[in-house]
């Protein structure tokens, strides 16, 4: 049985529930807002992980699940939970709760997408910068650092640079301008990072198992999530086809990094090279499926049904 | 030059660092994380053929990543003076981003680094009690069940070790530490650390009513005075080893 939890109407959980529905695999979606009729026990011993999940007063044995989908919110955030008083009953059933599923699908002998201590090296950029050329993969050149010279010097080697979060808090990445030299002082309060600007076309690689699916990004801005907002003009998004030799690298990356499925960053260099930004293990990938067509979601619910895939030929036709 | 990178009160670490100096490893830097908070400057770079960390004390001292053949890092902790003193808004984004910073440069350190970081836990990785008892009963140690939720943060927080006449065995680079060799515990406690990907562990072991030890818990960051003598040479011919095949 395949468990998926979340809130249904959310794109990407709404997706792959419909794929496991249309595959006919059993399955339990759960929704994170029945908090109040939700309950979860586990038990670690020598024979592995057991428990129950209670659903609405049934009991699901925690071994039946072998495919997990989870697309949870802070559950401090649920409107059920929003505004209960600290350390309420219901706030603590409800960390309770999410801590012992969080906790379960770290261990469960199951296929985990994805399982939540994999997610984290996303949490430090440069890190899994460094772990993502370990795997041969190119990474744009970076320099994180509280002094301001080095900042100039590296611009006088690389010429344009962006700046952007080091950790995995959400920012917006722009380029450093010469205006903003004159602030450039506030660095020495904490390590900022800087990329060289790296032209080329945008290409979100969605890795599934061992499945490919490749978007190119056509955007005049430089951080196309908000070209909308920055420019006023929205991306445009065609499926394409990676060569063999980089589509097995993002597969490997992908199973290196822990990842059942990840969204991974590249951008084509006008001389063909490609370079690797960061690897999202939670990508929202209706984003992509919705303006191409892609198959991603059905790639999700086949992988956690455990169908073997069509591998690692890319699904989808060139069509750059 | 080899460091040991610790938090400031970490007293194992100070007699580390002496033991290591005595078995000839020249120079051994003992680098704090409040020394670290209070850095006058740091530069890291990252790219595709390697990655590089410069660091300036305020007391004058320099790190260049480049002079380094080893590490010892017991970090605990990382903390920035200047995010500290940040207005209250950015507090908690600019602790972060440190923390996403250090976890990159630690990363970074060339040679032999016992142990290396990982995001969740800049001196090894941190794992909660569930996985540590799934992995021990895997390595073939006994357990107790550990039930969730609810049972709090550490499998051994409620059994003090001494009380309870319990006993710390530490695994280093596949050598066992406060235990025979040939005792199928010590192999367990090797196939632990192996199964966790960590050259140091600290596996704590507690006796049943009926004499059976059990798991209690584990971490990369065990009191290294527990190995003695014995752990020192070992330790220093591990940090050695890489600098000697330069």
């Amino acid at each position: 049985m395949i468990l998926l939890s979340g809130i249904p109407s959310e794109s990407s959980l709404a997706r792959v529930h419909q794929q496991v529905t249309e595959l006919g695999v059993p399955h339990l979606l759960v929704n994170q807002r029945w908090v109040r009729e939700l309950a979860m026990a586990c038990e670690v011993n020598g024979a592995g992980v057991t428990g129950y999940l209670t659903v609405r007063g049934i009991d699901y044995p925690v071994e039946a699940f072998t495919g997990v989908f989870l697309r949870l919110m802070d559950d401090a955030e649920l409107p059920e939970v929003r505004s209960e008083a600290e350390g309420s009953p219901l706030r603590r059933h409800s960390r309770d709760l999410h801590e012992t599923l969080y906790r379960w699908s770290q261990i469960a002998p199951a296929v985990v997408v994805n399982r939540p201590d994999a997610m984290a090296s996303n949490g430090s950029k440069p890190y899994q910068a460094q772990l993502i050329a370990e795997q041969g993969l190119e990474v744009p050149a970076t320099l994180l650092t509280t002094d301001p010279e080095e900042v100039l010097h590296f611009r006088r080697h690389h010429g344009r640079l962006v700046y952007k979060s080091i950790s995995g808090a959400r920012s917006v990445v722009r380029e450093l301008q010469d205006e903003d030299l004159a602030r450039l002082d506030d660095i020495r309060w904490c390590p900022v990072q800087f990329q060289e600007y790296v032209d080329g076309l945008d290409v979100r690689v969605h890795v599934v198992g061992r499945q490919v699916f490749a978007t190119a990004i056509r955007s005049e801005a430089s951080d196309y999530r908000y070209a909308m907002r920055l420019l006023g003009d929205a991306p445009a998004l065609t499926a394409v086809e990676l060569s063999d030799p980089l589509a097995e690298q993002c597969i490997k990356l992908t199973a290196a990094l822990g990842l059942e499925f990840s969204g991974i960053d590249l951008r084509v260099t006008p001389d063909g090279r490609s370079v690797c930004f960061e690897v999202n293990p939670s990508p929202a990938f209706s984003y992509y499926e919705s303006h191409t067509g892609q198959p991603i979601a059905a790639a999700v619910a086949r992988h956690l049904a455990g169908i073997a895939q069509s591998s690692p030929t890319p699904a989808f036709a060139a069509s750059r | 030059m080899w460091l040991v990178l610790c938090d400031d009160w970490d007293l194992a670490a100070q007699w580390a660092y002496q033991g290591l100096r005595e078995r000839g490893l020249a120079p051994v830097e003992m680098v704090t994380a409040g020394a670290l908070a209070h850095a006058a400057s740091w530069t890291h770079r990252v790219s595709t053929s390697g990655s590089r960390i410069e660091v300036r004390f305020a007391d004058g001292r320099r790190l260049d990543s480049q002079q380094i053949a080893g590490t010892l890092n017991r970090l605990g902790s990382v903390w920035n003076a200047g995010t500290a003193s940040a207005v209250e808004a950015d507090r908690a984004y600019a602790a972060q981003e440190f923390y996403a910073f250090c976890v990159s440069w630690l990363k970074s350190l060339p040679g032999v680094v016992v142990n290396r970081p990982a995001y969740l836990g800049v001196g090894g990785r941190w794992r909660h009690p569930s996985e540590w008892a799934m992995l021990a009963a895997e390595a073939g140690l006994q357990i107790r069940p550990y039930r969730l939720p609810g049972q709090g943060w550490s499998t051994s927080s409620l059994q003090p070790r001494s009380s309870a006449g319990g006993r710390t065995v530490i695994v280093l680079n596949d050598a066992v530490f406060g235990l025979a060799s040939d005792n199928p515990l010590a192999q367990s406690c090797g196939r632990l650390a192996r199964l966790a990907d960590a050259d140091l562990l600290g596996v704590d072991l507690i006796p049943d009513r009926d004499g059976t030890w059990r798991f209690a818990d584990a971490t990369p960051c065990p009191d290294l005075r527990i190995g003695g003598a014995p752990l020192l040479d070992s330790l220093s011919a591990m940090l050695g080893e890489e600098a000697a095949l330069r």
